[in-house]
């Protein structure tokens, strides 16, 4: 060994030194500043961001999160208004109820149109939201009247064939009208087994029962 | 020929992001790998000095950038980004004129000794006092463990000077960190 050359601890000493340095986070911020000003980069693109599994959580509690909020929000819409519609319904008499009940199951379709509110939204005029609105009260209260009969008065297997049928109707409306709601296309599902057998018990006695018109609302 | 590493690839594709878009997610992916070990080693021949080092980094990057279209990747993207940050280095230690030019012929400086003679000086501090030339040597060779071909081809000396400026800086570092008691 020549004076030169390195003792073993002399050399440890220097390896030792070999050590990483972690840099700041101004000095990235600061480099990637310095390149975009020498026109060497561009802003970031999201399809570059590497999907963590801390990401991925993030992302799908936002989604969840979203979804419950338009749930929440949609049932709040629509609970105050519907309400009060329901409300003024309910102060028609059981005479109404009656007559109303008498339009459904009977021939006179044009009578089965009329709602309780008095206003004629037969096709001469624009449906609104408003239409279908009272409509379904209509229908809502329909039944609550027709349940509240005494069991001599009701003609239960009609009855329970046009409230399904009509519950039917609405949901393959609702269906037509927002193809991917899947609550409608499921309500649908369950519903078509109930309402096929209820065709075939009415064909079955068509001579023996009347036939019914159904309020689409 | 060898199959290059997965890292390697991993580099090139980023580094091809940078070029063809400049793409700034792939350049922060590309410096959060490399520049741990960039600064230390610029850190390392500044003398442990942080906001020289930091800078160096910063002006090593854009060089880079500057020059990614041209790098062949026959080499590996690290070994020519420590290049850069040697040559950035010499530049800045140039401009500073802590020496005219960095001299890698016999040192005219003279190296003075810490005024504590008690106690043994850290042995970062010893080599920050060596003169530019001979740390810069000293650090290649004996703590980045560079041989003396490729430390006089990345300098553009003899592979003689290099080995007798490392002798020189050896002994002013045992001189440092060894004063005689008194002096």
């Amino acid at each position: 060994m020549t004076n030169d050359e390195l003792t073993p601890e002399e050399r440890e000493a220097l390896e030792a030194l070999r050590q990483d340095k972690e840099p700041s986070d101004v000095l990235e911020t600061r480099t990637v500043a310095a390149l975009h000003r020498e026109g060497l980069l561009r802003p970031a693109r999201r399809s570059h961001l590497e999907l963590t599994p801390t990401r991925l959580s993030a992302l799908v509690a936002a989604c969840i999160a979203l979804v419950a909020i338009g749930f929440g929000f949609g049932r709040w819409s629509a609970a105050p208004t519907l309400e009060p519609q329901v409300t003024v319904s309910g102060r028609v008499d059981a005479t109404d109820a009656g007559r109303i009940t008498t339009e459904m199951l009977g021939n006179d379709n044009a009578a089965a149109t009329k709602s309780t509110s008095g206003r004629d939204t037969a096709t001469n005029e624009v449906p609104t939201a408003l239409d279908i609105q009272e409509k379904g009260s209509d229908y809502l209260l329909v039944l609550e009247r027709y349940a509240a009969l005494p069991p001599s008065e009701r003609q239960d297997e009609a009855g329970r064939e046009v409230a399904l049928s009509s519950l039917y109707a609405a949901a393959g409306e609702t269906v037509r009208l927002f193809p991917d709601n899947g609550v409608a296309d499921r309500l649908l599902a369950v519903l078509e087994p109930e309402v096929e057998q209820g065709d075939r018990t009415k064909d079955e006695t068509a001579k023996q029962v009347p036939q019914k018109n159904v309020i689409w609302f | 020929m060898e199959p290059r590493p997965a890292a390697q690839d991993s580099d090139r594709e980023l580094a091809e992001a940078v070029v063809a878009s400049g793409d700034e997610a792939a350049f922060r992916q590309l410096y959060g790998r490399h520049t741990p070990r960039l600064l230390g080693f610029v850190h390392r021949l500044l003398g442990w000095d942080d906001v020289e080092a930091e800078d160096a980094v910063q002006e090593t990057w854009v060089r880079v950038c500057q020059s990614l279209d041209r790098f062949r990747w026959d080499s590996l993207f690290s070994t020519w980004l420590m290049g850069i940050g040697l040559n950035v280095v010499r530049d800045r230690i140039r401009r500073a004129s802590r020496s005219q030019v960095v001299e890698f012929g016999p040192a005219h400086e003279e190296v003075v000794p810490p005024p504590s003679t008690e106690d043994r000086i850290d042995i970062e501090r010893a080599i920050a006092l060596l003169p530019d030339g001979y740390r810069i040597i000293l650090v290649l060779h004996d703590v980045e463990g560079m041989k003396h071909a490729e430390i006089a081809d990345r300098l553009g000396i003899s592979d003689g000077t290099s080995k007798s400026q490392l002798s020189h800086a050896r002994k002013t570092l045992r001189k440092l960190l060894s004063p005689q008691k008194g002096a």
